[in-house]
């Protein structure tokens, strides 16, 4: 117990700075993916034919590539092209992409792909009325789709998109590979130390099970509020 | 694009793909096989199986799967001499076994939870149609309900054959290395990144292959 504990010996601090870590790069990958994957969505629904066959081809592709692939090109491609800026600009850098920018980077292009799906259903899910509605109001197509339309197709997407988070969180411990100092890695540099393999990668999983745990409590609630005028109270 | 690097590594990327290949084959065979038992038991009336179905699932699922396979493999170590005494430590020394082992438990675990949302959404009546027939418990689930949730699973079951073959690419962690692994070395030699784009196409084929064969499967076999 003291493996874990806070104390002198102990890897409680490196854990912590690990979970810390993990949960940074999961949520920096959201904002990115949730708002490329509504693009992706609509643009499976334009009617231009080329936007139609790209947006399908980047969500086919990110859905088929290992996520390890993805962050593997984009860590070393993005350290690749500042080298080449920098000697373009003569400057001498040995500089290299921060992990969890690259990392965080590559998972929102995966989310992306994964919930242009369920913004696809969520938008398919919302009555053309709607639409029509919002046009004989005289909104403009953005208006319409920031007052009227993302407001309903939220509550739809909300179940999927807490599957795609939840995978997103297991799914960062793939950073650890490019050396991103997040729970994964700290379990690994604890094992490495100490050599205690099956206590601490048991205590790994049970940490992530935790993690998840507690993220399907916070969407079920999430859930209930976002759909709490459909319920009818006595 | 350059195809000289591909050309020249033609030989080992074709190991790594072939060890993929192998890797998740065997691994989805015997998730199907242990996906039996672990149905049952997450449908069994008796509390005790179904309690250990359902940790069985929520471990395998709540967790990444490099944990998973670090835990196997790494772990099993510390466990040497019960596994000589068993007469099975050569398997567990080997990463390859590891792997598929790894895979194997946590497919088991999503394709479980996949077949029994299957079941439970046939309607009761088709239980009790069984039942009225006289067709005992075997024949009511060979020849009712599995030809039908065997049509409502295999949508779900070919995404889940595609996730396998995307965790395969994590096996380089145990020091395996199949398609991604070999690209890996190939990238650290050359540092020449079109490599990724070149695996990112072989992978494209790949799952494209598997989902025009579940597709065909789904047309052909189970058109009603």
């Amino acid at each position: 117990m003291e493996l874990l504990g806070f104390g002198a010996g102990g890897w409680g601090w490196s854990f912590l700075s690990g979970l810390v870590v993990t949960l940074e790069v999961a949520i920096l990958a959201l904002p990115l993916g949730l708002f490329l994957g509504l693009m992706i969505a609509l643009g499976r629904r334009s009617k231009s034919r080329l936007l139609r066959i790209a947006s399908i081809g980047y969500a086919s592709a990110f859905q088929a590539i290992p996520e390890l692939l993805t962050i593997f090109a984009i860590y070393h491609g993005c350290s690749q092209l500042i080298q080449l800026l920098m000697s373009q600009l003569d400057v001498q850098t040995a500089w290299t992409v921060p992990g969890v920018g690259a990392g965080s980077f590559a998972l929102s292009l995966v989310f992306a792909a994964y919930s242009s799906e369920i913004w696809l259903g969520a938008l398919a899910g919302i009555g053309r009325g709607q639409y029509e509605a919002a046009l004989s109001l005289g909104l403009p197509g953005i208006a319409s789709l920031r007052n009227v339309i993302l407001p309903q197709a939220f509550r739809l997407a909300l179940p999927g998109l807490g599957n795609l988070w939840i995978i997103l969180l297991k799914d960062t411990a793939l950073v650890s590979l490019i050396s991103v100092s997040d729970f994964m890695r700290q379990v690994n540099l604890a094992v490495a130390a100490t050599h205690r393999y099956f206590v601490l990668y048991l205590f790994a999983c049970l940490g992530y099970i935790v993690l998840t745990k507690i993220s399907e409590f916070g969407l079920e609630r999430l859930n209930l509020r976002t759909s709490r005028h459909l319920v009818r109270t006595a | 694009m350059d195809t000289s690097l591909v050309i020249e590594n033609a030989g080992r990327l074709y190991d790594g793909f072939k060890l993929t290949l192998a890797l998740v084959g065997l691994s989805a065979t015997c998730a199907a096989i242990i996906t039996v038992p672990l149905v049952l038991g997450l449908r069994s009336k008796a509390w005790a199986p179904r309690a250990f179905s359902n940790t069985y699932v929520t471990f395998f699922r709540g967790s990444p799967l490099v944990a998973q396979l670090f835990l196997l493999y790494y772990g099993s170590g510390q466990f040497r001499s019960v596994l000589e005494g068993l007469g099975v430590w050569w398997l567990f020394r080997d990463a390859f076994f590891c792997s598929v082992l790894a895979f194997a438990l946590n497919s088991a675990a999503y394709t479980a939870a996949l077949v029994k949302g299957a079941i439970d959404a046939l309607p009761e009546g088709q239980w009790e149609a069984a039942t009225a027939l006289g067709l005992g418990w075997v024949a009511t689930l060979r020849k009712v309900i599995m030809p039908q949730a065997i049509r409502r699973a295999l949508p779900g079951y070919g995404n889940e054959i595609v996730l396998l073959i995307k965790a395969s690419s994590i096996t380089m962690a145990v020091t395996l290395y199949e398609l991604l692994g070999v690209v890996k070395v190939i990238y650290s030699r050359t540092f020449d990144i079109s490599i990724y784009i070149w695996a990112a196409l072989i992978y494209i084929c790949i799952v494209s292959a598997i989902r025009l064969a579940f597709r065909f499967l789904e047309q052909s076999f189970f058109r009603w």
